[in-house]
């Protein structure tokens, strides 16, 4: 038997064709009690389809969400905070130094760019409040780097510092520190002269603080809390003069063109070995890390998290896929007759076989279609669903809340206070070729217990029934 | 057809089927003698639960038998083994049964060219082969109907074409009219029995109704396990 016929008589059995209602009304009558059995319904098919196609559009749904959200917090991870590479550089290393450094690895194939940064902690105080703040003085270049300025956007004045006494925050420091574009702000910084005193040091006693007084010059936002809730930028001067050994950290920045490519560990030997004919006094390859290395825990709970999310809809996908098996199982015991016809007429085990695997590779492959299709839109349009879904959940809020006369609150899924404030859309397209393949061959996999049923009916039991 | 003229087409020799059971061993057909010239016609008569069916299995290769030898063309059944089946049932025999068992998502012409399909027959050749067939049984005007669109009658005159679509040197049918009014089970029997003018197959043909094993050229009485003229 041809895989042509084979394949013929599962589609059309199993999408069958609708009979013509006027002329079956009028021949009903004629049709005996036996023969009308024949006429199952496919819903059961319908069913198995609809299972495959509703279990895949959350794996689609997680796989691109969370590829996206990963991709877009780690994206401005590395454009606004670890760079791509990192090398520590000792503290103290004048500009002078650190330039011969820097334009020994710009001058790299892949290097797209590269900066010095000088960061510490301490504590900012406003008017009205307080708190802990990353200082980060870097070179100017930095603000006009594409990756930077596709990630850090301007909420208010401008995006660097631009003298000695501004202040560049972030929006949710701003927020806590209830500061806005021109206020005054306090750095409180560890005293240089105290900081390297040696009984200071070790228990504090003699610590003088070191006040210095700026204006906020800009207020800025990543898009992401934890990075906007630390930041304030200040110039490298100012950098130089508050920042010292050993509460804070000097290090070249460096920007790759192609961060999420194995070529990043070329680059970072590259620049190693560059760095090691530049600073050969003190130069060593360990203080050359790439970003998963940086922020490694991080990524790492993503990852875990990403991949727990696929393994529970990937066990709703295999449920559906069992499903299918079932409903498979049942469309032969309905179909009994017909396939003892078959037999009759000279199918052989391995042909019906070939017809109900071919049922369930059409059946899965149709959910998969649908599936994908639908997880596909959902996913794209994603940020447009979630923004319908906080408009309609407000809107029920707000009518409830006028008339109980409890305050309203609106919802706000993405809020940038925990998140991101939209998702980033990636698609793999390997990745859902691999989802599709996969639901295929479960689905063939499924099929092949109902199958191998199909080819145990016998003609002469059912000729024996008759 | 390729047999020799003379040479019989269907033998049965010393046939012998039984069913075991828990409870006993039920002693079906005990010594089936006879034979069967290409193109002629016969009818088995006997009660229900004499062995009609089983016998007409045993020829068309869907039940296996105890002792005895049987061939059917070329095919010794006795000696052909499991694997083999499909194909001497798809080219050797063909089936009508009481009930049409047509499928019912399937057009009268895609009935009827399936087994053919099946075969490996291309799709064109096999449908033009159909449709030339349908003709032959009267159902030209119908070829694209599904069976819930047609008559009980025209639903066997389909499954006659649908058994004849292999040209199979016999044509087994099982109580072919037994579902069928009494106008309906007339025109059937006179497609069945011009079926060896029409195709030159053989035809077997087991039945309760004395009316309709009357026509057959050679006519058996199947009782308590033996074959006799009558």
């Amino acid at each position: 038997m041809k895989f042509g016929s084979s394949f013929f008589i599962a589609a059309r059995t199993l999408m069958g064709r609708p009979d013509k209602a006027d002329i079956s009304n009028r021949r009903s009558a004629a049709i005996p009690r036996k023969e009308k059995a024949l006429s199952s319904s496919s819903g059961g098919m319908a069913g198995a389809i609809l299972g495959i196609g509703i279990s895949l559009v959350p794996l689609v749904l997680v796989l691109i969400v969370s590829d996206g959200m990963i991709q877009g917090i780690t994206r401005r991870y590395m454009e606004t905070k670890t760079y791509h590479l990192q090398v520590a550089v000792p503290d103290g290393m004048d500009d002078k130094e650190s330039q011969v450094g820097i334009k020994a690895i710009q001058s790299l194939p892949g290097v797209t760019s590269a900066f010095l940064e000088k960061n510490g902690s301490g504590v900012a105080v406003s008017a009205s409040s307080s708190g802990a703040v990353m200082l980060r003085a870097i070179d100017p270049a930095f603000f006009s780097d594409p990756g930077t300025k596709g990630f850090l956007t301007v909420d208010a004045g401008k995006i660097a510092p631009a003298g000695n006494r501004d202040i560049v925050i972030g929006s949710s420091l701003a927020a806590t520190l209830k500061v806005k574009l021109g206020d005054s702000l306090t750095l409180i910084t560890p005293n240089p002269e105290t900081a390297a005193n040696e009984t200071a040091a070790a228990d504090f006693s003699g610590y003088s603080p070191r006040l210095s007084f700026f204006k906020v010059s800009g207020i800025v936002s990543a898009g992401y809390r934890d990075l906007d809730a630390l930041w304030a930028f200040i110039t490298p001067e100012m950098g130089m003069r508050l920042l010292t050994y050993p509460s804070s950290a000097t290090f070249f920045g460096v920007k790759v063109a192609h961060p999420y490519a194995n070529s990043l560990g070329a680059a970072k030997n590259a620049i190693i070995e560059r760095l090691g004919s530049v600073y050969p006094d003190w130069f060593d390859p360990y203080l050359a890390r790439t970003w998963p290395e940086i922020e490694k825990s991080l990524y790492k709970s993503f990852g875990t998290t990403k991949s727990m999310l696929l393994f529970i809809m990937g066990i709703a996908l295999i449920i559906a896929a069992l499903n299918l098996g079932s409903a498979l199982s049942t469309f032969v015991a309905e179909h009994s007759i017909e396939i003892a016809v078959l037999r009759s007429v000279g199918a052989s085990d391995a042909a019906l076989k070939t017809i109900f695997v071919g049922a369930g590779l059409i059946t899965g492959s149709i959910g998969t279609v649908l599936g994908l299709t639908l997880g596909l839109l959902i996913s794209w349009n994603v940020n447009y669903l979630i923004s319908g879904l906080e408009w309609l959940v407000s809107a029920i809020d707000s009518i409830i809340a006028f008339a109980s006369g409890h305050p309203s609150i609106p919802l706000k899924l993405l809020d940038p206070a925990y998140y991101l404030e939209k998702i980033p859309v990636s698609i793999d397209f390997s990745q859902i070729a691999l989802i599709a393949t996969l639901s295929v061959a479960l689905s063939a996999v499924a099929s092949l217990i109902p199958a191998l049923k199909a080819s145990r009916i016998s003609v002469q039991e059912l000729i024996r029934k008759m | 057809m390729n047999e020799q003229a003379g040479a019989p087409i269907v033998v049965c020799r010393e046939l012998i089927k039984n069913f075991e059971s828990k409870a006993e061993t039920l002693h079906v057909l005990k010594g089936v003698d006879f034979e069967l010239s290409p193109g002629s016609s016969c009818s088995i008569m006997g009660s229900s639960g004499s062995g009609k069916s089983t016998l007409l299995s045993i020829l068309g290769g869907l039940e296996r038998f105890d002792s005895g030898e049987v061939t059917v063309g070329n095919y010794a059944l006795h000696q052909l083994a499991e694997k083999a089946l499909p194909q001497f049932r798809s080219k050797v025999v063909g089936f009508v049964f009481q009930f049409h068992y047509l499928l019912k998502d399937f057009t009268a012409i895609e009935n009827v060219a399936l087994p053919a399909y099946m075969m490996g027959i291309p799709r064109k050749e096999a449908w033009a082969k159909a449709k030339n067939l349908l003709e032959k049984v009267g159902m030209a005007d119908r070829i694209g109907h599904f069976p819930s669109e047609l008559s009980g009658g025209e639903r066997q005159r389909t499954a006659i074409a649908r058994a004849l679509i292999n040209d199979p040197l016999v044509v087994l049918a099982d109580e072919p009219t037994g579902n069928l009014d009494a106008a309906n089970a007339a025109a059937v029997e006179e497609l069945l029995y011009g079926l060896p003018s029409l195709s030159g197959a053989t035809i077997v043909l087991a039945t309760h109704d004395p009316a309709l094993a009357e026509s057959a050229d050679r006519r058996f009485m199947l009782f308590d396990g033996k074959l006799s003229a009558t």
